[in-house]
C-alpha cells in the first residue's frame, strides 16, 4: 500500500537512501541531501549541501547524531544533526578530500562510536578510516579494487568489502590491524552489496553473462 | 543477451565459505555503480529493484512479491531503503520522487525471482 509520495525536493534521480527513525534522507544526483520528516506535510525539514556531483554513499551513525555522505566528486561529508537547520543550508562538520574516486561504500563501527570506514571507486580503491569528531583519517588501506560495500561484523572485530573492477573479491579484514584474514576471488562481476543476518552473512553478487 | 543474477552466500564471518547457497535471477538489475539497489530489511525480507519494478523476497519463507512496477517515465527505480521497523520502504525514482510504502499489506502477485541450488 504506497503512503506518500515525497517530490518538490530534488531536480534529479535520488540514488541513496538513510533513515533516522521517522526521517528520511535522501541523496541525489542533482548533490543535495534532504532531510524529509515522513509524518508532517511539509516534509522538507533540513537540506545540507555541499556535494556537487550525485551523492551515491548515505549512512546515519547508530546513534543518529552524525551522517555520512559520499558523493561522485570524490567528497566525503559528515554532518550533525544537532546543528542542522530547517531555515537555512546546513554547514558541514568535516569535508573530507582524501578519496580520489566516488565514495559510495560508507560503514559506521558499531564498538567504537565515532569510527566510520569508507571505500573509493576504481581510482582509488582505498579502505579509510576517520574518527569523526575530529575528522582525522586514522588508517588508509589500498586494497587494488574498486570497493563496492563495506560491513562491519557485529559480533567480532572485523570487517568484509566487497569489490569490482578489477578483482571482484571479497576480503576479511581483522580490525585494526588489517591483516587480511579471508579472501574470496573467482567472482566474474562486482560484489554490489552485502548484508549481516543474525549469524548468517549473505552476500549478493552481480554477474553478467552474454 | 545480458543475464545478471545473484549468488547469496550464508556463514561468510565464520568461515567464509565458498558455497553459494541460493543463486537469484535478477535479468533487469541496472548496472549503476552509483545506485542502491538493495536493501535487507530488519524484518528480514530483501528489497531488490530491477528496472521499474521492486521485488520483495522473504528470507524466512523464500517467498517473492512484487511491491511496486512504477510508470516507464518514472522509473528505473535507483534507491530502495527499509524504514528501520522493517514495514516501510522509501523508494527512490529517476524521476527525483520517493515513494513511501506499507509493506504489511503486500499481496504476493507473481513470482519473477527464481531460486536454485
Amino acid at each position: 500500500m504506497q503512503l506518500r509520495t515525497l517530490r518538490g525536493g530534488h531536480r534529479q534521480r535520488v540514488g541513496s537512501l538513510a533513515w533516522n527513525n521517522h526521517v528520511l534522507t535522501t541523496g541525489g544526483m542533482d548533490g543535495r541531501i534532504i532531510n524529509n520528516d515522513v509524518r508532517i506535510r511539509s516534509h522538507i525539514v533540513e537540506t545540507y549541501s555541499g556535494h556537487e556531483q550525485e551523492v551515491c554513499g548515505l549512512k546515519w551513525s547508530a546513534s543518529g547524531s552524525q551522517l555520512a555522505s559520499g558523493g561522485n566528486d570524490n567528497l566525503l561529508y559528515i554532518w550533525d544533526r544537532a546543528t542542522a537547520s530547517s531555515n537555512s543550508t546546513t554547514q558541514w562538520l568535516h569535508r573530507l578530500e582524501d578519496h580520489t574516486s566516488a565514495v559510495k561504500a560508507l560503514a559506521w563501527c558499531p564498538f567504537q562510536g565515532n569510527l566510520l570506514a569508507t571505500g573509493g571507486g576504481s581510482g582509488d580503491r582505498c579502505i579509510k578510516f576517520w574518527n569523526t569528531h575530529t575528522g582525522a583519517c586514522l588508517n588508509s588501506i589500498d586494497t587494488g579494487s574498486q570497493v563496492c560495500s563495506l560491513l562491519w561484523n557485529k559480533n567480532e572485530r572485523e570487517l568484509l568489502s566487497s569489490h569490482g573492477f578489477t578483482q571482484n573479491q571479497l576480503t576479511l579484514w581483522k580490525y585494526p590491524s588489517m591483516v587480511k584474514m579471508a579472501e574470496l576471488t573467482g567472482h566474474t562481476s562486482r560484489v554490489l552489496f552485502m548484508a549481516q543476518v543474525i549469524d548468517s552473512f549473505l552476500h549478493f553478487v552481480e554477474h553478467k553473462s552474454d | 543477451m545480458v543475464c545478471h543474477y545473484f549468488e547469496i552466500c550464508a556463514n561468510l564471518f565464520v568461515g567464509l565459505h565458498q558455497t553459494s547457497e541460493r543463486t537469484l535471477d535478477a535479468p533487469d538489475l541496472v548496472d549503476d555503480y552509483y545506485l542502491n539497489l538493495l536493501d535487507w530489511g530488519s524484518a528480514n525480507v530483501l528489497a531488490i529493484a530491477l528496472g521499474s519494478t521492486v521485488y520483495l523476497w522473504d528470507a524466512t519463507n523464500g517467498s517473492t512479491s512484487e511491491l511496486v512496477t512504477v510508470e516507464d517515465e518514472d522509473g528505473p527505480v535507483t534507491s530502495v531503503s527499509w524504514a528501520p521497523d522493517g514495514r516501510h520502504i522509501a523508494v527512490g525514482l529517476n524521476n527525483s520522487e520517493v515513494q513511501l510504502w506499507d509493506t504489511t499489506s503486500n499481496r504476493q502477485v507473481c513470482i519473477y525471482i527464481i531460486f536454485g541450488l
